[in-house]
């Protein structure tokens, strides 16, 4: 999660500050249009798993807390037979 | 007789009323893109980023560009960025591969919309659009714009 944390800090040097679990990065444009497949690229490489953007919202990228509940949380074990 | 009133009357008399604010059926959309960040970024992420940015179509249009393929480059991100905004998108991701950006015969561009952009475009009732793309130096700026028929 610090990766993340971490690369949004380094998108925003002016930030001069930690970006705060709860704080929105879409309303505060921490997270650039242009940059915005980096950032998918970024979380498959640090969650080990691929995103269909045909599967997610933009409120899932809201928050850093929202992110590491929606891509970087363990992924469910296998339903049972 | 001179003055701020004289001078007002025969404003209106000229001009008509002052419109009530800004017409819900007429969008605009503009954007701006620095042509070294889109060069960085195609030149970092490769084919992958090029595959998910643009369709094929677009993919060897941008391949066979001359002059300044970099500026042409930021060109097309900045119309898609553009014509996102017409869309208004709310929750759904719009990925920019779905505004499909070309280059008619005559040079002119175009926006072809597809997938989700284009339910988008459906459901904000959008039916005719247009685009203008141009860049100077380190910066391409697109401008787009759509008018929505009226709610039913």
């Amino acid at each position: 999660m610090q990766q993340i944390a971490d690369w949004i800090q380094g998108k925003n040097p002016a930030l001069g500050r930690e970006v705060e679990p709860a704080e929105d990065l879409i309303e505060g444009r921490l997270i650039d249009s242009l940059d915005f497949l980096e950032f998918i690229y970024l979380l498959e490489s640090v969650s080990g798993r691929p995103i269909d953007l045909a599967e997610v919202t933009v409120d899932d990228f809201r928050t850093l807390e929202r992110i590491e509940e929606r891509f970087l949380a363990p992924a469910a074990p296998g339903g049972a037979a | 007789m001179t003055g701020p009133e004289t001078l007002r009357a025969a404003l209106h008399r000229m001009l008509g009323d002052a419109p009530a604010g800004a017409d819900p059926r007429v969008r605009v959309g503009v954007d701006l893109v620095h042509v070294p960040r889109a060069a960085d970024l195609a030149r970092r992420h490769g084919e992958r980023w090029l595959a998910d940015q643009f369709t094929p179509r677009e993919r060897e249009q941008l391949a066979a560009a001359t002059g300044t393929p970099g500026a042409t480059l930021a060109g097309r991100l900045a119309a898609k960025e553009a014509f996102l905004k017409l869309l208004i998108p709310e929750r759904e991701l719009i990925p920019l591969r779905d505004i499909e950006v070309l280059r008619a015969p005559g040079g002119v561009p175009t926006v072809h919309p597809r997938a989700a952009a284009l339910h988008r475009l459906r459901a904000q009732r959008l039916t005719h659009w247009s685009l203008s793309i141009t860049h100077e130096g380190d910066w391409a700026v697109a401008v787009t714009a759509a008018l929505a028929s009226p709610t039913p």
